[in-house]
C-alpha cells in the first residue's frame, strides 16, 4: 500500500549545489509494519507505520491481540474469582492490581481494612511498583542495545520477587488481597529480610542510573525525542510517570491519599522537558522514593490481624469454620455464591505503576460483580502514540516506545 | 523411559528383530542411528528460539534469559525474531482469536526441522480465559511438541521442559527410506548405490 | 465537596441536567443526551477538567435479576429463554463518563441513560483527545454508536466479529474463531446433553463464519 507522490519542489532547487539536486529526487511513501509478535516485549501490538524515507509519515497503531475479555469473564466469576483476572492486567506490578481491584470493592462494600494490612498493602504494592519501573527500564536498556542494564534490571527484580513470593505465595501472579485485608500475613523475619535486599536493588538501580542516564549515547537516543507538553498529555488521558515527565504535578498518592500513603515521607519526581529521557528519569527517581516507603513502612508496621472479623465479607478463620455451624456455613456460602457486595457502584482509582489505576465496579447486590471496568493508565497513553512519533525517525520509534510502558495486559484487558 | 520417535508406531519397531536381516541393512541402520544421533546431538545444543511472547510468561521468560536461571547453558540463548532463522517457537502467554491467524503465520514460514513449545497453561489450554475472546490452546492451531504448564511457569520449570525437548530432539530417527530425495540426485545413481531403491 | 460543582453546572444548564446522586464518596450528574458535548465543554473550560480519566459503559439489562433466571448461582447473563419471554429492559444503556480536575482535585461523573432501540450519543472527542478510543471500546464491545467521532471502527476486536460481547445477551464462551481449529474432545465438561458438555465436538458448539448465523444461540 504505497502511495506516489512526485515531489513538486524541483522549481525552487538550486541547480548549482549538486547535493540539493539529488535531495529532490522523486520518491514515494513506505508502509512498513511493526507486526503483533514483536520483539519489544510490552505485549502484542499492530503498528503501521508510513514512512518518508527515514522520517514516519504516519503511525496507525492497532491493539487487539491480547484483548482475553476481561470484564466479561469477570462478570461470571465471583467477587475473590475475579481476583487472579486483575493479577494478569498489568503482569509486571499485580500487586497494584490487587490493592486497586480490593480497594474499589471495599469502597462498595464500606469496609475498612486493619492497619497492618494496610501497612503491607502498602508496603508490597511499593516493591510491586519498583518491580515494574526495573522491568521498563530493563527492557528499554535491551532494546537499545545495552544488555547489561537488562541483566542487572532482572536480577534485582529476582531479588525482590524472592520476597513476593515468601509474602504471597506467588513469584508474578499474587492474587493476594481480599476483601477487607489480605490473605496471609507476612512470614516471621520477612521485613528484615526485605531490609536486608533492598540495598543491593539500590546499588543495582545505582549502576544502570550510572550506565544509562549521562550516557553520551543514551541522551542523543531520548533527548528532545517524542516531546510532549503538559496540557496536551492531559487531554490525551496521560497519568502516571508520563504525565509527571511532561512537568504535571499529579499522583494519586499524594492528590487523594488512600491507605497509609499520609503517613509516608516522600517526593514525586518532575521532569520538565517531557521526552523520553524524563520519562526514563522519573521512573529510575521513583525507584529511590518507593524504596524510602518501604524502609518507613516496614519501620512502622503495626501487629494485628490482617483481614477484618466480618464474616459477610471475610472467609471465617479456619479452627470456626471446623467447629461452629455459623462458621461453616458462612465458609461455604462465600465460595459457593460469593461475597453478596451491597448494591451501587462505585469508582475505585489508586496509583499504578502507569498511571491512574481505576477500577469501576457495579453490584447488583449478587456474589458475582455486575460490571467490573478497569481503567487502565496504558490505554489513553497508547491511544497518543502516534503523536508521539510523527515526524521523528524510524530510530525513534523503540525508545519512545518502551518509554511510555504500555503493558498489553492491562491496556487490552 | 526413553521417548521414541515422534509416532506410537515406531515405540514399538525398534525392539521387534525382522525375521530377515541382511548385513547391508545391519550397516545401513547403523549408520543412519549414528546421523541420527549426531544430528539430534547438534541441534539439541544449538536451538534458536522465536519467542513469541504474548502476555504474562514474557516475565518469567525474562527471566529466563537473565542471569539466574540462564537459559544460555542449555545452547539455547540466541532469539531469532525472524521465523526464518529459528527453530523452536515458544509461544509464550494467552493466543486469542485475533492473533491466531498471526501465529499460524509464523509458524508457516518456519523451515523444517522446526518444534513448537507451549509456554504457560494459556498457551497449552487457554488457562482460566474461557470466553469469546481466547483459543483454548495453541494445540488447536498448529502443533505442539512441549507444553510447560504453570500460570507463569517457575524457570525451573521451563528448563525442564526444555530439557524433555532436548530429548524428543535427540531421539528424532531420520529414516533414509523416507528420506525426499530430488530427482537429479538420484539419478546420478550415488543414492541409489547407498541406500538402495 | 463536589456539590458546589453539581450547583454550578445545574445553574449553567438547567435543563439539561436530570437528577444527581452521591453515593459512596462519589459525586454524579445524570444529563441530557444532546446537552452532553455543552456541558463537558464548560467543565473543561470553568471547573478545568482537563482529565477525562474514563469511559464505562454498562448494560443494565440485567440488573433486575428477571432475565437471569434468579437464584444465587445464576450468572448475570441474560438466558435465552428469558430473551424470547420477557420484554427489554428500558433503558438499557448506561455511559458514566469520569472527569478530574487535576488543578482542582475534584472529580465527577456524568451518567447518560439510553434507550436499546437508540443507541446513539455524541461524541467527545472535541473536548477531550483521549475520548477517542475510549468511544472506540464503547462501541465495540457495548455497541453504542457516538455520532460525530472521527473514526468509529472495532478497537479490540476483529472486523470478522459479529456482535458486541459485553452485552448481557451474549453468551461468555461464543467464540468466533478466524483460522480453522482442531477438535479435542471436551475433557472438563464431559458428554453428554446439558449445559455443560453437549456431546458435541468443541468446532460444533462454537460459531464459525461459514456455518450457522451467529446471532442465533447454540
Amino acid at each position: 500500500m504505497t502511495e506516489s507522490r512526485v515531489d513538486s519542489r524541483q522549481s525552487t532547487v538550486d541547480s548549482q549545489d549538486p547535493f540539493a539536486r539529488e535531495a529532490e529526487l522523486p520518491h514515494s511513501l513506505v508502509t512498513i509494519n511493526l507486526g503483533p509478535s514483536h520483539p519489544a516485549m510490552h505485549g502484542v501490538v499492530r503498528l503501521t507505520v508510513t514512512l518518508d524515507g527515514e522520517t514516519i509519515a504516519r503511525a496507525v497503531p492497532e491493539i487487539g491481540f491480547l484483548h482475553r475479555g476481561f470484564e466479561k469473564s469477570s462478570e461470571n466469576s465471583t467477587w475473590h474469582q475475579v481476583l487472579p483476572y486483575t493479577d494478569r492486567l498489568n503482569y509486571v506490578s499485580p500487586i497494584l492490581n490487587n490493592v486497586g481491584y480490593i480497594m474499589a470493592v471495599e469502597k462498595l462494600c464500606g469496609v475498612k481494612d486493619p492497619p497492618r494490612s494496610q501497612y503491607l498493602r502498602v508496603v508490597a504494592g511499593e516493591i510491586s511498583r519498583i518491580c515494574d519501573h526495573l522491568t521498563c527500564i530493563a527492557a528499554f536498556g535491551l532494546e537499545l542495545g545495552a544488555f547489561t542494564v537488562f541483566l542487572y534490571g532482572v536480577e534485582a527484580r529476582e531479588l525482590l520477587w524472592d520476597r513476593i513470593s515468601e509474602l504471597t505465595g506467588a513469584r508474578v501472579t499474587t492474587s493476594w488481597t481480599r476483601i477487607g485485608g489480605l490473605a496471609s500475613d507476612a512470614p516471621p523475619g520477612w521485613a528484615e529480610k526485605v531490609n536486608e535486599c533492598m540495598p543491593r536493588v539500590l546499588e543495582l538501580t545505582d549502576e544502570i542510573d550510572a550506565l544509562l542516564t549521562r550516557n553520551r549515547i543514551f541522551i542523543d537516543r531520548t533527548r528532545g525525542i517524542g516531546v510532549i507538553g503538559g496540557d496536551e498529555a492531559l487531554d490525551w488521558g496521560f497519568t502516571g510517570p508520563c504525565l509527571r515527565a511532561s512537568g504535571v504535578n499529579y499522583d494519586v498518592r499524594k492528590a487523594h491519599p488512600y491507605l497509609v500513603y499520609d503517613k509516608m515521607d516522600f517526593e514525586v519526581p518532575l521532569g520538565q522537558r517531557g521526552d523520553t529521557h524524563d520519562r526514563y528519569w522519573v521512573r529510575i527517581q521513583e525507584i529511590r522514593q518507593s524504596a524510602r516507603i518501604i524502609e518507613q513502612g516496614l519501620a512502622a508496621l503495626p501487629p494485628g490481624p490482617v483481614i477484618i472479623d466480618d464474616w459477610r465479607y471475610a472467609l471465617p478463620p479456619k479452627k470456626e469454620v471446623y467447629s461452629s455451624i455459623e462458621g461453616v456455613m458462612a465458609h461455604f456460602k462465600h465460595f459457593m455464591e460469593g461475597v453478596k457486595v451491597p448494591r451501587g457502584e462505585a469508582y475505585g482509582y489508586t496509583e499504578g505503576a502507569n498511571g491512574e489505576l481505576g477500577f469501576h465496579v457495579i453490584s447488583n447486590g449478587q456474589g458475582k460483580p455486575y460490571r467490573v471496568h478497569v481503567r487502565a493508565p496504558g490505554f489513553p497513553i497508547l491511544s497518543a502514540l502516534p503523536r508521539l512519533i510523527e515526524g521523528h525517525m524510524v530510530a525513534d520509534l523503540i525508545p519512545i516506545f518502551d518509554s511510555i510502558n504500555m503493558i498489553g495486559g492491562e491496556v487490552e484487558q | 523411559m526413553k521417548i521414541e520417535g515422534n509416532t506410537p508406531e515406531s515405540a514399538g519397531a525398534e525392539n521387534v528383530l525382522p525375521a530377515l536381516l541382511t548385513r547391508r541393512d545391519q550397516a545401513i541402520g547403523f549408520f543412519e542411528k549414528a546421523v541420527s544421533g549426531a544430528l539430534g546431538w547438534a541441534r539439541k545444543n544449538s536451538i534458536f528460539q522465536y519467542p513469541f511472547v504474548t502476555a504474562c510468561c514474557g516475565m518469567e521468560y525474562m527471566s529466563v534469559m537473565a542471569g539466574r536461571y540462564d537459559l544460555a547453558r542449555f545452547g539455547a540463548e540466541f532469539p531469532r525474531f525472524t521465523p526464518r532463522q529459528a527453530d523452536l517457537l515458544m509461544i509464550v502467554g494467552t493466543i486469542n482469536v485475533k492473533q491466531s491467524p498471526v501465529l499460524r503465520t509464523v509458524y508457516e514460514q518456519m523451515c523444517e526441522p522446526k518444534w513448537v513449545m507451549a509456554f504457560g497453561v494459556c498457551a497449552s489450554s487457554g488457562g482460566f480465559y474461557d470466553n469469546y475472546a481466547t483459543v483454548q490452546g495453541a494445540d488447536r492451531i498448529i502443533p505442539v511438541d512441549v507444553y510447560v504448564p504453570g500460570c507463569p511457569p517457575r524457570p525451573e520449570q521451563v528448563l525442564d521442559g526444555l530439557r524433555i525437548l532436548q530429548e524428543k530432539i535427540q531421539s528424532q530417527r531420520h529414516d533414509a527410506s523416507t528420506l525426499e530425495v530430488a530427482e537429479d540426485v538420484k539419478k546420478r545413481g550415488l543414492f541409489t548405490k547407498l541406500f538402495g531403491g | 465537596m463536589a456539590q458546589a460543582l453539581i450547583d454550578l453546572v445545574r445553574g449553567k444548564f438547567p435543563d439539561a441536567v436530570l437528577s444527581s446522586a452521591s453515593e459512596k464518596g462519589d459525586e454524579s450528574i445524570a444529563v441530557r443526551r444532546e446537552a452532553l458535548v455543552d456541558v463537558c465543554r464548560f467543565l473543561k473550560d470553568e471547573a478545568e477538567m482537563k482529565l477525562m480519566s474514563d469511559l464505562c459503559p454498562v448494560d443494565m439489562l440485567t440488573f433486575g435479576q428477571e432475565m437471569t433466571g434468579g437464584g444465587s448461582l445464576a450468572s448475570q447473563e441474560a438466558t435465552p429463554y428469558a430473551l424470547e419471554r420477557k420484554p427489554q429492559v428500558e433503558p438499557r444503556y448506561r455511559l458514566l463518563y469520569n472527569l478530574y480536575s487535576v488543578t482542582k482535585k475534584q472529580r465527577l461523573r456524568l451518567v447518560i441513560e439510553l434507550r436499546s432501540d437508540d443507541a446513539k450519543v455524541p461524541s467527545v472527542t472535541s473536548v477531550w483527545r483521549t475520548a477517542d478510543w475510549w468511544e472506540r471500546y464503547a462501541y465495540d464491545l457495548m455497541g453504542i454508536e457516538f455520532t460525530g467521532h472521527p473514526d468509529l471502527r472495532r478497537i479490540l476486536l476483529y472486523p470478522e466479529f459479529v456482535g458486541h460481547p459485553l452485552r448481557k445477551d451474549y453468551p461468555v464462551q461464543k467464540r468466533q474463531p478466524l483460522v480453522p481449529e482442531h477438535d479435542f474432545p471436551d475433557l472438563i465438561r464431559g458428554p453428554g446433553p446439558g449445559p455443560g458438555g453437549a456431546g458435541l465436538p468443541m468446532s460444533q458448539t462454537h460459531v464459525g463464519r461459514q456455518n450457522v448465523d451467529p446471532t442465533t444461540y447454540d
